[in-house]
């Protein structure tokens, strides 16, 4: 075997990124996953409710929406990889590019939030749209939180910031970003499609 | 202090500890009423003492704040305080209207006091913590804006670190917090929201920034680790406080009248406020391994560590044991809430209140470090008021279960006064570690007594001759 | 199986093709498992629909995880704590489903 030349793929380093970040990413996976806990339990009281009121969701719009930020989440990985090989420019490229995806995950979302309200639906509709409303919206929160890192980090990529050997930044950014297509993933399963 | 102006915060810190023995001897006072009704009575009825007990509490904690605000602000900022001047004025106002305050408990009749000081025409009297006469509340915003105005000026004019942002912006929020106290709706649901706004706003979101804040610039003082590295461990721990202390003001909303779904919502967020808590636990004894000095004031890092430790029991343990909806149906307003409120205020704010005190003092008296006679009362001092309200913590959580099983769950509840008595060990045992308790503050105390300052020959000849 | 991994292990960055094919691949997986699962949910029902996409969320989530958040390059107590997260939260709605 050869030996490692680049600590990158050292199968022993530690996490990509800023350590603080994980710790971050870790304390989030809890909070939704409690999340997903509890709409689980509350659904297991409620069956009929819950899966008369799942049909009336959007799927379409859910499963468009992963799509959108499993692709983003790719994008955020070209970032990495471009920058690794010291090219800033297509690293904020590609930042862009998963920056655009995040804002068609919100436009389609706020379409979502509005059918709901033109419908008269709100927190107090009954308890899978309580659950449905304040998860996604909750979620909802974290997109424009990983899209204000991201912007921050494609902006640095674009100024230079960054090099081939100091790129913490990009990874840190990154890493909330898959975080947040993680729980959306989870998301999208539990409440558009299981029933 | 390497900046004269900090000199301010000395005042400041004094009058916290003089009103700190003020709070613990109401407390001794309203612990003798429940076992003897009438102790006192009519001279000194227990809504009064319990009054003056809280409102002395919430008063020299916000001392210590302002004293902590004007010492660290300078220093981070590296240039003197905007105007030193205010700050005392500021100081001897806010004091007299501690003092003015609590006298008028004392003298007037409560409802004589509200007729006087007009709170016909703007009502805000009555709820808890925020008992002060409108003209005292209109006081205290005038006291925040003055801090406000001057720590925001020194902050501008100097070296903006995240400490300080987080300090000042905190600052900010605490007097923003303060504004829902003048809201207090004939309906009571939103009378109650009103309440919350203030009292959980500061205590699970606000004040655990400024907890933040102080620990982090002490562990950067005394540590010498970097900046950089503690900042980020605060900003984490900042998110999941507002994370989770946004929507878990929802345990206060159960079975009140606010819409239902508050048992789901508050249940969830609040259920991980702990997780703040638990991540001040880490981060400051990965900080502690990480030390790349010895400081010589042991007892401030004595005080630095056991805040942690003690808020996240007080606060995140007995807070999560009483938060979720099932429970609360059970035990609201319990005395496991005065048990939870206790450790929770003490172990967070009480704590970081005298670890800024322990580090900064000696500054302020021209010492790197107390002399180590004077730390070992201290630190002394540390022990017996901690381990005190630990004691006080079980004793009334105790009474709490008492009044669970024979009232609350019982298939057949018993009257509340006959509980009480059968509740009547619990505050025979509290009111043993009250005692402790003010014996441990004396013993504080008394450190501050001792001439002198830390001696490092002194000390190294004496640890190597062991 | 194990050489191959290997190989594009050690070559992440001095062939950058290969990383970059390999999160291709890996963004493929996914486009594809989600469509699956969007499939299912009108095909099927009950717990053999909770059971399947339950299982296809866990492998996303283990893609997302190990290839896009990079942990299969770091020490393994990263990936385990992932996998009990992964695993517990899994386990987790499936009992509650089968509990209803
Ligand atoms: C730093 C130390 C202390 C803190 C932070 C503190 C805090 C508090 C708080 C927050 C309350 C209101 C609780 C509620 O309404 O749920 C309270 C009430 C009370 N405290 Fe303390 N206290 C302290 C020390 C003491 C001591 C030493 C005693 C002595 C026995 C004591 C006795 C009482 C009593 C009797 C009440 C009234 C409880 C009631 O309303 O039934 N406290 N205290
Ligand atoms: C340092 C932080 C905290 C302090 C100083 C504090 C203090 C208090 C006090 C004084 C009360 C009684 C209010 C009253 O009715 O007079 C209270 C109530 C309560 N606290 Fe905290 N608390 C803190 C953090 C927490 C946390 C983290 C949780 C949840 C995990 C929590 C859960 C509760 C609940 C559920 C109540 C209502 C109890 C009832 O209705 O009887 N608290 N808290
Ligand atoms: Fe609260």
């Amino acid at each position: 075997m050869t030996p490692h030349i680049n600590s990158d793929t050292d199968a022993t380093q530690d996490l990509p990124g800023d350590l603080a970040i994980w710790i971050f990413i870790f304390a989030e996976l809890v909070v939704f996953g409690i999340f997903f806990a509890a709409y689980a339990f509350a659904r297991s009281t409620h069956v009929t409710l819950f899966n008369a009121s799942q049909l009336t969701l959007n799927r379409d719009n859910g499963f468009a929406n992963t799509l959108i930020l499993v692709t983003s989440s790719y994008f955020v990985v070209r970032a990495n990889q471009a920058i690794k090989a010291g090219h800033n420019k297509v690293c904020g490229h590609w930042l862009s590019g998963a920056l655009g995806l995040g804002g068609g995950f919100l436009l389609l979302k706020l379409a979502e939030f509005h059918q709901d309200f033109v419908h008269g639906i709100n927190l107090s509709t009954n308890l899978f749209y309580m659950f449905y409303l304040s998860l996604t919206f909750f979620h909802f929160m974290h997109v424009i939180m990983g899209m204000v890192i991201l912007a921050v980090v494609a902006y640095k990529a674009y100024t230079g910031h960054y090099s081939a050997e100091h790129h913490t930044g990009v990874e840190t950014g990154g890493s909330y970003w898959h975080m947040v297509d993680l729980v959306w993933i989870i998301l999208f399963a539990l409440v558009y499609v299981i029933h | 202090m390497n900046y004269q102006s900090q000199r301010v915060a000395k005042p400041y810190f004094i009058a916290a500890l003089g009103l700190f023995v003020g709070q613990i001897v109401f407390g001794l006072i309203a612990g003798l009423q429940y076992l003897n009704g009438t102790f006192l009575f009519p001279a000194l009825p227990f809504d009064v003492v319990h009054m003056s007990h809280t409102n002395l509490l919430i008063v020299w904690l916000l001392m210590a704040f302002m004293g902590a605000a004007y010492f660290i602000v300078p220093e981070e900022a590296q240039t003197e305080l905007y105007s030193p001047k205010l700050a005392l004025i500021t100081f001897w106002v806010f004091l007299a209207a501690g003092a003015v305050t609590i006298l008028s408990y004392l003298f007037v009749p409560y409802t004589q006091l509200a007729a006087m000081t007009g709170n016909a025409v703007l009502p805000t009297m009555g709820r808890g913590y925020l008992e002060q006469p409108l003209p005292i509340k209109v006081g205290i915003v005038l006291v925040a804006l003055s801090l406000l105005f001057n720590v925001t000026m020194t902050l501008i004019k100097g070296r903006k670190t995240s400490i300080n942002i987080i300090l000042v912006g905190s600052l900010w929020g605490l007097a923003l917090l303060f504004l829902p106290a003048f809201y207090f709706p004939q309906d009571t649901v939103k009378a109650s929201f009103g309440w919350w706004w203030v009292v959980h706003g500061w205590v699970e979101g606000d004040w655990e920034l400024i907890l933040g804040a102080l620990l982090g610039f002490i562990l950067i003082k005394m540590t010498g680790v970097d900046r950089e590295i503690i900042e980020k461990w605060i900003y984490i721990i900042i998110a999941m406080t507002l994370i989770s202390g946004l929507v878990g003001i929802g345990h206060h909303y159960y079975y009140t009248g606010a819409p239902a779904y508050w048992i789901w919502l508050g249940s969830i967020f609040s259920a991980l406020e702990p997780i703040p808590f638990m991540l001040l636990i880490a981060f400051s004894f990965k900080t502690l391994l990480q030390r790349r000095r010895e400081h010589p004031n042991k007892a401030a890092m004595l005080w630095a560590m056991g805040t942690p430790i003690m808020a996240f029991l007080g606060a995140g343990l007995w807070g999560f044991m009483i938060t979720l909806a099932p429970v609360q149906y059970y035990i609201h307003g319990t005395q496991f809430t005065a048990a939870h409120g206790h450790l929770a205020f003490f172990g967070a704010y009480a704590m970081i209140a005298l670890a800024i005190i322990s580090y900064a003092m000696p500054l302020l008296r021209g010492r790197t470090a107390n002399s180590m006679v004077a730390q070992r009362w201290e630190m002394t001092g540390f022990w017996f008021m901690t381990l005190s309200m630990i004691g006080i913590t079980l004793a009334l959580t105790g009474a709490g279960i008492v009044t669970l099983f024979l009232q609350r769950a019982a298939e057949d509840p018993m009257g509340f006064m006959q509980v009480q008595d059968k509740a009547r060990v619990f505050f025979w045992i509290r009111e043993f570690f009250g005692v402790s308790f003010f014996t441990g503050l004396l013993i504080y105390l008394r450190s501050f007594f001792f001439a002198g300052e830390y001696e490092y020959a002194n000390e190294m000849k004496q640890a190597l001759s062991k | 199986m194990k050489s191959s991994h290997t190989v594009l292990l050690d070559n992440g960055l001095k062939h950058p093709a290969s990383g970059t094919r390999r999160a291709t691949l890996t963004w493929l997986i996914l486009l594809g498992l989600t469509t699956l699962s969007f499939r299912l949910s009108t095909a099927v029902s009950g717990s053999v629909l909770m059971f399947t996409v339950l299982g296809l969320t866990l492998i996303k989530g283990h893609l997302v995880t190990n290839e896009f958040m990079g942990l299969r390059h770091v020490r393994w107590v990263w990936r385990l704590v992932m996998a009990i997260y992964l695993l517990s939260v899994g386990s987790i709605i499936a009992f509650a489903y089968l509990s209803a």
